[in-house]
């Protein structure tokens, strides 16, 4: 079956375009070692604030380390957190949905309930608890950003739930007998894909600005660790002055989250099983 | 169960949802360090004075006794005076909430109604042009920092051409660019969620079928598909408020408007506990009345849900 | 001939005075109707709400005090004590007995006389409930002498006692009958003193609107203007974010920015419309060090970290040129000045740490001590200059070897958390222009109160400071806190780093700009 969805979003142009930018960039983030002219935080302060230049193909930032280098390391916290905070979420969200979309009654009552705290919560004071407890540092954040983004994914997955749990195939899966966790796994999981798919793609690009938030106010990655949330976030007080600082971290993170949309679109297709049935 | 009782039941949701908020909130801003009080008389002042302004708040008793006043307190719907502005809750609420719900009620209007819009194109054009250009908006919506946005339209509009003010708030001028930037993030998602769902039920059997019983393709979206596709849009609502109080924080920083936001930003920054109970029980109370609707509007676009 | 060329000369010469004198009028600054037609409604942005208007209950009580309440004594462009509501003043012989003659016709916005009666009250009620009370701590007795005469009794001579009066925000005199009318409101709802502009509202998070004071006659003699204020409306808005902050005064929605961010400066310095106001401050930000925890319970290590800092480089690079480097404790304008040893020199600041016995000994780039890694956690809150500054310091201490974390925290948190006593190192910053700061954060009376946040606890400086406030003379007291400077300097437990530049901004528009060290004045300030 794997074999067959690869196969189908191999064939779809989008996808693998979307497919070769989310390598380029893992593998960006792999080799960054390798790939930027320097570490991501040397400094030298006599070169602060360089326009993009020959030495400098990205321009400095204020300690006049060198953007092009940041926004490569960047890669790999920005990423880092991104896919690991969507992980979190992703996971709490599907299992407490599906169990609330399943069973409906007390359990579907109780996770409402976790749903609606969870977004009526401030996200700063989530935040500022969890980076008080854990300590600051990128799995406090992770963590965070989880935490604050499951109850999408719970939503969503219940709301496809209590749809699908009413077609007739799934009605005549039960009356066969099938166990419920078979029944979730083949019948109901599967069809809820498309939707979860496509809001974890969106998804991987909120967090990355979730981060930008938090740095905006004060809660991001701490330096010198080079986020591209964080780099956007400092970089604002020389918007008028060195647009560089922000534009390239900017640009990096809307080429990545062009990537994962393209994928999420041809995953979404492929996955489809109407379209396997055919 | 009829969507009466069910509303009745989610109604009586709300009750064990705001406790839980509150004992959350409460928690953790006691336990995060930080002292409203210091903050109060700032570092320049006696131990003595310090000693009976902590009395004086009631805020040397323990922890459990400050809660159940508090909690008796929001029964009877008094908030509580704010700890920093030595002002009524409920009375700072009253002021602050028009200013928010204007900007977050318009966002989210105007995020739907992009989103669409531009998701329905998208669709119906699908692999054209049109559905590049719409996923293209999509992709700048959700990968531009809100306070970004906000700073490039300040700069474009109010700074270089002089035609809409920066600050303030009350008039529709003051609204343009702060909701335009609430709101291109929001519809980023119902856009593509929209355009995805659509094309979902068109796959689908029965619309197939309307399809070879050789209706047009455009009747088809618009009368089989878009009404099924409106699910997975509608399970966003409640989040979207959510979301769109999250941006309005920003936005009110951004562009100066004292709303909800930005009052909470500084109420948690000064521990001032009344003030951050306040704002997070009416957030909360919105965000449930917001997945309630959409649990109803779940029922009406889909009789086939029960409950 | 002759005469013609003489007639042509002449004719010239009162051409050229009339010329000349046509120009001066047109220089002449505007009458006062013309001043107040022009000037209707004044918007300063400034970073954040007051905490409360009520100077006795809240420590510093917002820019906008100033205007509403006047201080006893005044300080002018020099620094140089000037009358406020009192006249003169002399003190006795042995510093004990200080007597304040009143301007006569003083009264408070809410009609209160300001007497003598008034002015004892308000030194009273401070030193005995206020949160300033150390302003007057050394007052015992405050005597109405008659209405224009106030009589003070000193428990010790307190040659300080001069600068704590005339402090804009923390010593502003204000109306008795109104502190005892509003009670708790007081300071929110209602702030009366004496001052040139009359608290109308204070919108909580948004702005303080004031309206002019059409009986104010008392200002300070240094002062251009000796009637009421020219603007009509003041309007205090309250603007957090820098970027905002800078646009509105590009867009002319707003007439003074308090507070630039030095990385805005050169941006609003290129636009006509606005005029950027640098000046000397009184502010110091530097690293702190807790002296009783390793590894900066070593004097040698502290002193290290006093040489690895390239003051200039951050100064002119980091922070555009917006600020000066600091050597020293004390802002510039601070006496008593002290040279420092501590230049920028890592080489030295190698050796110290060898010399404590810190050397990479695995050569794993961090230094090691009894097999114990050199790693510290330096905190700072979030501003972004701190953090600035923080990320320097971190990248320095990496080239000796040093790991250090940095931590933010949100305000609030960030003054708990000296409590604890579990810092290491953190970036600070003070704003004060007297020596007694030294005493404030170094006396170990205020180690529990995270006041003296290095810790620093010795007896032979408790002792000095005792000594210094109680001199009988200025110049004496000057000179304990000479030896007191030299001998901190000595110890380390700071590492100073540069002394931020004053930044506000202006329209263009604006005539009559005068401002010191903690305020704008807008006694003089009009409209063109």
């Amino acid at each position: 079956m794997i074999r067959e969805v690869l196969h189908r979003l191999l064939r779809s142009r989008n996808a693998v375009i979307g497919l070769l930018i989310v390598l380029a960039f893992l593998l960006m983030a792999l080799l960054a070692p390798v790939l930027a002219p320097q570490r991501a935080e040397t400094q030298s302060l006599i070169d602060a604030l360089k326009t993009p230049n020959r030495a400098y193909p990205l321009g400095t930032d204020e300690f006049g380390r060198c953007v092009l280098s940041r926004v490569i390391y960047g890669a790999r916290v920005s990423l880092r957190i991104a896919l690991l905070g969507s992980a979190i979420a992703l996971g709490i969200g599907v299992f407490l949905g599906a169990i609330a979309g399943y069973h409906g009654g007390i359990v579907d009552y109780v996770v409402q309930a976790l749903v609606d705290i969870s977004w009526a919560f401030p996200t700063i004071l989530l935040a500022l608890a969890i980076i008080f407890i854990l300590g600051p540092g990128l799995q406090s954040i992770m963590i965070a950003v989880g935490l604050v983004y499951w109850g999408a994914y719970a939503r969503l997955t219940r709301g496809q739930f209590l749809v699908l749990r009413e077609e007739e195939y799934v009605q005549a899966a039960r009356a066969s007998g099938a166990s419920a966790f078979r029944i979730v796994i083949r019948h109901l999981l599967p069809n809820s894909l498309a939707p979860l798919i496509v809001q974890l793609s969106l998804g991987i690009g909120r967090i990355i600005l979730i981060e930008a938030s938090l740095s905006f106010l004060g809660l991001g990655a701490q330096p010198p660790i080079p986020s591209w949330g964080a780099m956007l976030s400092n970089g604002r007080l020389y918007l008028m002055t060195a647009w560089w600082l922000t534009v390239f971290p900017g640009v990096a993170i809307m080429i990545v989250v062009l990537g994962f949309n393209l994928v999420g679109d041809g995953l979404r297709d492929a996955l489809d099983p109407r379209l396997r049935r055919v | 169960m009829s969507i009466i009782q069910y509303i009745i039941r989610r109604i009586l949701l709300i009750i064990p949802v705001l406790v839980g908020v509150t004992v959350l909130v409460f928690g953790i801003l006691h336990l995060v360090p930080g002292d409203p009080v210091r903050l109060m008389l700032g570092e320049m002042t006696t131990e003595e004075a310090y000693v009976r302004t902590r009395e004086r708040l009631g805020l040397d008793r323990p922890l459990y006794v400050q809660y159940f006043s508090f909690l008796g307190r929001i029964c009877r719907f008094d908030f509580g005076r704010s700890l920093i502005l030595r002002e009524d809750v409920a009375k700072l609420l009253a002021a602050k909430l028009p200013n928010t719900l204007s900007l977050t009620a318009s966002g989210l209007i105007l995020s739907y109604a992009i989103g669409i819009v531009f998701g329905v194109l998208a669709a119906v054009r699908r692999n054209t042009i049109i559905d590049y250009s719409s996923m293209g908006l999509a992709i700048i919506g959700v990968s531009v920092p809100q306070f970004w946005l906000g700073f490039l339209l300040i700069m474009l509009f109010a700074v270089k051409l002089h035609w809409l003010p920066i600050a303030g708030y009350g008039t529709f001028r003051h609204l343009v660019l702060p909701v335009v930037t609430l709101s291109l993030g929001g519809a980023a998602d119902v856009a593509r969620m929209t355009r995805s769902s659509l094309l979902e039920v068109v796959r689908q059997d029965y619309v197939q079928t309307a399809r070879a019983k050789g209706l047009r393709e455009r009747k088809v979206i618009f009368k089989h598909g878009l009404r099924n596709a409106l699910i997975p849009i509608i399970t966003l609502l409640g989040l979207k408020i959510g979301w769109l109080f999250g941006g309005a924080v920003i936005i009110e920083i951004v562009f100066l408007r004292p709303g909800l936001g930005r009052m909470l930003i500084d109420a948690i920054y000064m521990r001032d506990f009344p003030v951050v109970q306040g704002v997070t029980l009416i957030l909360a109370t919105t965000v449930i009345l917001g997945n309630m609707l959409a649990d109803v509007l779940y029922a009406v676009v889909n009789p086939r849900v029960q409950y | 001939m002759q005469s013609k060329r003489i007639v042509a000369y002449v004719v010239f010469f009162v051409g050229l005075m009339l010329v000349f004198s046509s120009l001066i009028t047109v220089a002449q600054a505007p009458d006062r109707a013309t001043k107040e037609a022009n000037s209707t409604t004044l918007v300063i942005a400034i970073d954040q709400d007051p905490q409360n208007l009520n100077t006795i209950t809240t420590s510093w009580g917002g820019e906008m005090n100033r205007d509403i309440c006047d201080t006893l004594v005044s300080r002018d462009y020099q620094l140089t004590y000037q009358d406020g509501i009192a006249e003169s003043w002399d003190v006795s012989s042995d510093g004990l007995e200080w007597i304040f003659r009143l301007k006569d016709g003083v009264t408070f916005h809410d009609g209160t006389p300001c007497d003598a009666e008034a002015i004892a009250w308000n030194i009273e009620t401070m030193r005995d409930t206020g949160a300033s009370a150390y302003l007057y701590s050394a007052v015992e007795d405050a005597v109405a002498v008659d209405p224009l005469t106030v009589k003070l009794i000193l428990k010790n001579p307190f040659p300080n006692l001069l600068y704590n009066m005339s402090s804009s925000g923390f010593a502003s005199i204000i109306s008795p009958t109104a502190f005892e009318k509003y009670g708790e409101d007081y300071g929110v709802k209602a702030a009366v003193g004496t001052g040139p502009y009359m608290f109308v509202e204070w919108v909580k998070g948004d702005h303080v609107t004031l309206k002019r004071n059409p009986d104010y006659s008392w200002g300070p003699s240094w002062m251009e203007n000796q009637g009421p204020a020219y603007f009509e409306t003041v309007i205090y808005k309250v603007v957090p974010e820098a970027v905002t902050k800078a646009m509105l005064i590009q867009a002319g929605e707003v007439d003074v920015v308090y507070y630039v961010s030095p990385a805005i400066v050169s941006t609003l310095q290129a636009d006509s419309n606005v005029e950027v106001i640098l000046s000397p401050e009184r502010r110091l930000v530097y690293m702190g060090m807790n002296v009783t925890k390793a590894p900066f319970d070593d004097v040698r290590v502290r002193q290290a970290m006093c040489y690895i800092v390239d003051r200039e480089a951050i100064v002119e690079n980091v922070l555009g040129g917006i600020g000066m480097p600091a050597y020293n404790y004390l802002a510039p304008i601070v006496e008593p000045q002290i040279e420092s040893p501590y230049t920028y020199d890592m080489d030295k600041a190698r050796e110290l740490l060898a010399e404590a016995g810190w050397t990479d000994e695995d050569d794993d780039d961090i230094i090691e001590k009894d097999g114990k890694e050199f790693r510290v956690t330096l905190w700072t809150d979030t501003i972004t200059e701190r953090v600035q500054i923080a990320t320097v310091l971190q990248n320095q201490m990496a080239e000796l070897g040093i790991k250090a974390a940095i931590q933010q925290f949100d305000s609030a948190a960030y003054g708990d958390m000296f409590k604890t006593g579990n810092q290491q190192a953190f970036m600070r910053l003070y704003g004060w222009d007297n020596a007694d700061i030294l005493e404030w954060f170094f006396n170990s009376t205020r180690i529990d109160r995270g006041v003296n946040k290095t810790r620093t606890n010795e007896p032979l400086l408790d002792f000095m400071f005792k000594k210094a406030e109680s001199m009988p003379t200025s110049e004496e007291r000057l000179s304990v806190y000479r030896l007191l400077h030299e001998y901190l300097l000595e110890r380390a437990p700071w590492v100073p780093v540069y002394y931020p530049q004053q930044v506000r901004a202006r329209g263009s528009d604006l005539a009559g700009y005068n401002a010191t060290l903690d305020h704008i004045w807008l006694l003089d300030l009009y409209r063109k």
